[in-house]
Parts: C-alpha cells; structure tokens; sequence
C-alpha cells in the first residue's frame, strides 16, 4: 500500500507549483518530518517535509516540472513494504508516455511505431524477456568503432536485468557526443540500454533545437543524457539548462554512483574538477615544455628565518614559501621573458609580476594570485600571500583574486617532497615546483658534508624561452636565496 | 497592541557568503527559539546570485572581478552592490502568517509603504513578484523557506549604478528594466536612511514592535562558519 505525496498547499492563493529537486530517490528511506524536495511557488522556495515514514517509491512529478496544489507528485511505500528496485528506477514514470502522447513524425520508416512509442516499461519488460546471449553483440555489429575493441566488452551475464551491450554504447557516447548520440538514436530500439537510464531512452528525445544542440556542444554535454521536454521529446534550450543544473546540484550531493557492468564507482567531475581537467590537458597539449632543475643552498635562508622570528621585527610571521616568492619576482624582475604569454604567435611581456600560488583545496586546487609583486616587500608578500591562504580555507574568492596571474608557484615542501615538476597554467610561461627543504649530502671543497639543500623545477614554454634563460632563472633564484639579506632591501 | 518584537540591524557593507552564514545561523536560532524574529539589513559588495530556478545564461555580460553566487532560493539572477539596500528577514511563520504568497505581499508591501515616505508611488505587476514604479522594479525579492522560518529577503535600488544590471537577465525577464530611489528623483536617500524607513514600515505591515540591535551582537549570534566552497573557474 503506498503513500501519495501531494503537491502542498503553501499560501490561500497557491495555484501551482514546481519541483526544484528531489532531496530522496527511488529507494531512500525517509523518516517523518525528513526533508523531501525543494518546492518553489512564485519567488519563494521551500523545503518540504515528510509526512510519514517510508521508502521512497517513485517520484511523478520530475525535477523542474510543475503540478498543481492536491497533484501527486510522489509515491511512498510503507515500511515494511517490499520495493523492487526494478520497479522503482523504470516502471512508474508516466510521464514520458504522457509527454509522446502525440505520435512521433520521426522519419525513421523502417522501424514499428510500435516500439518507439512503447512507454519505457515495457521497454523493460522487453529487454527482459530477450537478454539472448548471442543476441545482443550480434545487434552491436554495426556499432563497434574506434577505441572500443570487441575484446572489451565481455560476454553478457543473462540475468536479464541489464543488457551488457548497452554499456559499451553508453560508454562510447560518452568518447565522442555529437556523433555518437546520432549513432545511438540510430541503433536505440535494437539495442536497449540498462534499466537505470531506460527512463530516458526515448527515440525522439534526440531531437534537439539548433540553439539547444549549440549550448550542448558549448556544455560539453551528450545530447543522449539530457530528457527532452519540448513538442515530441524535442530537447530544448531550457532542457539543457535544467541538465546543468542537475549535475550542478550532483555535484553538491557528492554523489558516487556505481556504474553498471564495470567495477568501481564513476564520479560526475566537479565544476572545479572539469576546470582542471580542460586546463590542464589545454596545457599539455599545447605547451611544449621543458623542465630545468636546480639544487638551492637553503642554510642562510633558514638562517635568516630564525633570525627574522627571533626578532620579530616584522608583525607578519615569514615563511619559506613568502621567501621563494620574493626571490622569485625578484629573478623575474631580471628574466622578464619567464613573465610572460604566448599570444597571436607572439610573446606578451607582462610589465607586472603576478604571482599564482596554488592551493590545495577539498577536491581540486585553486591559484589565487599576489598581484604586482614587483612593488612588495618580503612582510607585504607574506600579508598577501597568508590572506589568500586564509581565503582558500573559507572560500569567497572573487574573479579578480583568482586571475592575472603572469607566473605560478607550486610548493609540496611540506609534504616532504624530494622534486617534482608543475604543469604550466595556460598562458603563462613557466610555473616553478618548490620541494622540500631538507639535509642532503652536499660536497664542500671536494669533501662530503650534510648541507640544507631544497630542488627548484621549473617548467617552460619552449615557445617562450629556451633552456638558457630558465637556467639563467634559477641561477638567479638561488643567488637570491642563498644570500637571502637581499630579499629584505 | 502585538507582544512579538522584531530586532532590527543594520550590518553595513558585508561580503555575500558570509552574511548568508549570518542568516543560516540566526535562521537555525530562530527555529530553536533561542532568539526573536530579526531583520538584517546591510548592503553587499558587487555580485551576482542566482537562485534554484536560476539559468546559467541569464548572467549574459558580468563585469570582471564581480563573483557569481549559486542560492537556494527561489528567484532567477539578481545583482546586488553598493547603493542597494538588502533586507533579509529571519522570521518564524506561525499561524495565518503560514501563507508563503501572503508573506511575499507583506514584503512588497512594506517596500510600498516606504518609497511612499519618500514621495515614489510604487506598486505590484501580476505575476511579477516585486516592486515596480511604472514599468520599471525598483526592488526584488527572492525567498527560503525552511520548516517555516524565512531565509533571503529583498533587495531596494537605493542610489546603486545601475548599469551593473545589464550584465545579466533579472529574475528571467528579458527585457526588465530596473530603476532606484535616485533615478525616481529622490538622489539625496542614503542606504542607511532607507533602512530605517524600512524597518519603521516592515513592523507596522508585519505588525510588531521593532527594535534596533547592534551588529556586533548579531555577529556574536552567528558564529558564521560558511564551510568551504570555492567559486573558481
């Protein structure tokens, strides 16, 4: 016996309202007074609370859409009551029928009406019925291409729940969109895809608008993920921006789903994530660098950050990190080449010395930036350098404190790094990878001592400078740090 | 004559995410019972805030170095910044006040009654929430709900640039034009000035006494601690 959820009445004059997103899925247990969903009428949103206890069944009323005050929008089985997981992904989910109530004008002749206007759970009853060894590969002839060797898709398990010829396909719609989303509308009726994603296999909702197919592209998005609510399931514009704002909210979820038929969890890239992600691989397709390292005498400069704490002559606590950044504008200052972008075919010089630091934060890193290091002193660095600091611990950056940089730092120092070396942030020059600071064995006037050493990489555009100039770079950085008494003028 | 009280504050200039953590923590107070309804009014550095219905794209042309916020709340894409004076109401909804609409009216309302004072002649549009003089809205308004306690509020054009709004679609109306105090005539409105003429008609609509409080001790309330949430790229 389940519990209808209706759509609540949250002012006299309340006609309608919408669902903003579902806080429970299919399969969650809810408890009374739990929150349910976000519902919004006019300009005022609200969180819903459960009425009784349960297991969420099947949602009716999808994220985005609209229902009237008394519509039920959602249903709840007691506790107690069995929920096929089946049942709760593919069957109750009238709305896509209701959506394709018109008949399809899709020219595609060669197929029964039949099975595209089929309501998705038949569709799963299908599949069901016919999960056929041989079958499904056999229907997949046509699809297999590029990277997708037929060696990797293993032979299906017939337990009739998803056809393992569905997940090369999704996988391969994921490789290529464009292309493959017409692929796979072209072989959708042959080849069903699992149950947990049947719900928007509909032929027709491959139909997109131009202005919707153009900020999918835009989006980076696969036409074949995104539910059309346009005439006939067509996608529109407004459906790719509710897409995005699912995955947005994913993204706030955290949410690790298991994708089926390969092990391991799949995880949606975070916005910061996917940032990463196209910068850095931009970077190493495009950039060819090259990477230089030196070994840097730190004993004065520990020497000088003794002294500068036994004093206390500054109000701002110096660290090893305010220190390579100063030695650092103060070497760009003299390699102005190592302070600039490839643009136009072309070398910009930048006459400011912005310096990007990179900071770890949860999930990813950002690099806000010390703007005109050029005019700061070592405690001006340091101010700017532990406010940012403080900042990426809380968030809140604006735009401005996260761009300009003309030149990156990255320092694993603490974590006990022996050298490594940074990929360039696009489109500056060169980043510098700062290591640990730690006793190594030094050779002195032919004989071994123990020395407090740290390696200095630096990563360059080959476009931009030549070995020379980054050598010529850290010979400079390391004149300056190890005779730090210049970093104070 | 009501018993309930409203604390009214003024906070000044405060950065967008930390007065959200303003209001979650006093919201979260204000559920417990631990403290009485509050009025915050303050004004924020320049940004964009988009709420749950919000699309990406009605931010069109944001100026650089202003930060673009994602908010649960209702509402399209909103720009706030100095000369706009920004109400966000923590008040517990008990009663016949349990009307989400009625609740939007009494703010609207509120708004009315103050550009009266100043000799602006303000209304509604259907279906429009907000305030609008002629054709033009001079104040918007965008809400949370959460088990009855409210969250967000409403934002009045005091003497704002408004050219910071052709940056973006408001609230989804292509085409919306936005006014302010100033551009209505009245140049010599201060921010500050407005929110005491709000506070003094928000507790003669909403029908309590009002009383002023110091900011420090709304800090105090609110131990802000908004989590991390980085809005890079």
């Amino acid at each position: 016996m389940s519990i209808e959820i209706t759509m609540p009445k949250l002012s006299d004059t309340m006609e309608e309202g919408k669902i903003l997103r579902w806080l429970k899925h299919p399969g969650d247990k809810v408890s009374r007074g739990e929150p349910l969903a976000e519902v919004e009428t006019d300009k005022a949103d609200m969180i819903m609370e459960a009425f009784d206890d349960g297991v969420m069944q099947e949602i009716v009323l999808a994220e985005g859409e609209s229902a009237p005050v008394g519509a039920t929008i959602a249903r709840l089985a007691a506790l107690g009551e069995e929920v096929k997981p089946s049942a709760s992904g593919a069957a109750p989910r009238p709305e896509p029928e209701a959506r394709t109530g018109a008949p399809e004008p899709v020219p595609r002749p060669s197929k029964p009406v039949a099975v595209r206007k089929r309501p998705v759970a038949a569709r799963g009853a299908g599949q069901a019925e016919a999960p056929g060894n041989g079958s499904a590969p056999a229907e997949l002839a046509p699809q297999p291409r590029q990277e997708l060797p037929a060696s990797e898709s293993p032979e299906p398990q017939s337990n009739g729940q998803a056809p393992p010829a569905a997940q090369p396909h999704q996988e391969s719609a994921h490789r290529e969109p464009a292309r493959a989303s017409e692929e796979v509308s072209a072989m959708r009726p042959a080849a069903p895809r699992p149950v947990a994603v049947s719900h928007e296999a509909d032929l027709a909702k491959l139909k997109a608008s131009p202005l919707a197919r153009r900020a999918a592209e835009e989006a980076g998005i696969d036409l074949s993920q995104v539910h059309g609510t346009g005439p006939e399931g067509r996608i529109t514009k407004r459906d790719i921006d509710s897409f995005l704002r699912e995955q947005q909210l994913f993204r706030q979820r955290r949410l690790v789903t298991p994708r089926e038929g390969s092990p391991g969890t799949w995880e949606e890239l975070s916005k910061m994530r996917r940032t990463i992600a196209q910068r850095m691989a931009a970077s190493k397709r495009e950039i060819p660098h090259f990477y230089v390292t030196m070994e840097i005498d730190m004993e004065e400069s520990v020497r000088l950050k003794k002294s500068l704490e036994a004093t206390e002559i500054f109000d701002e606590s110096i660290t090893y990190n305010d220190i390579v950044i100063k030695a650092c504008s103060l070497a760009l200052g003299r390699y102005p080449r190592m302070n600039a972008s490839f643009e136009n075919d072309g070398i910009r010089i930048h006459p400011s010395i912005n310096i990007g630091m990179a900071v770890a934060v949860e999930d990813g890193l950002i690099v806000p930036v010390i703007k005109e290091c050029q005019q700061l002193t070592l405690p001006e660095i340091a101010r700017a350098a532990h406010r940012l600091v403080a900042k990426a611990a809380q968030g809140g950056f604006t735009a401005d404190e996260l761009s300009g940089a003309t030149f990156s730092i990255s320092n694993m120092g603490m974590l006990g790094i022996e050298h490594f070396s940074a990929v360039i942030v696009p489109p500056q020059a060169a980043i510098l990878a700062v290591s640990a600071i730690k006793e190594r064995p030094v050779v002195r006037n032919g004989q071994l001592a123990v020395g407090t050493t740290m390696m200095l990489t630096v990563s360059c555009d080959h476009r931009i400078v030549d070995g020379v100039v980054a050598g010529r770079f850290l010979q400079e950085m390391k004149r300056f740090l190890e005779n730090p008494a210049s970093l104070l003028v | 004559m009501s018993a309930r009280s409203i604390a009214c504050a003024w906070l000044g200039r405060v950065d967008y995410r930390p007065a959200l953590g303003v209001q979650e923590e006093l919201a979260a107070a204000r559920q417990s019972g631990a403290i009485d309804d509050t009025l915050l009014l303050l004004e924020h550095p320049h940004v964009y805030t988009l709420g749950r219905g919000a699309a990406e794209h009605f931010v069109v042309a944001p100026p650089p170095g202003v930060p673009i916020h994602r908010v649960s709340r209702g509402g399209q894409v909103t720009y706030h910044g100095p000369g706009q004076l920004v109400g966000y109401p923590i008040l517990k909804l008990e009663g016949a006040a349990r009307d989400v609409h009625l609740y939007l009216r009494s703010l609207e309302e509120t708004i009315i009654q103050s550009l009266r004072q100043y000799g602006i002649q303000a209304g509604r549009r259907a279906k429009l929430t907000g305030v609008w003089v002629g054709g033009r809205k001079i104040a918007s308004i965008g809400v949370g709900i959460r088990r009855w306690t409210t969250l967000h509020g409403f934002a009045l054009n005091v003497n704002c640039d408004l050219s910071f709004f052709d940056g973006i679609v408001p609230c989804g109306i292509d085409g919306c034009r936005m006014t302010s105090i100033a551009r209505e005539g009245r140049d010599d409105v201060e921010v500050a000035g407005a929110a005491r003429s709000i506070a003094d008609r928000f507790a003669a609509v909403f029908g309590c006494d009002s009383r002023w409080i110091d900011a420090a001790e709304v800090w105090r309330i609110a131990r802000a601690d908004s989590g991390l949430e980085a809005d890079c790229g």
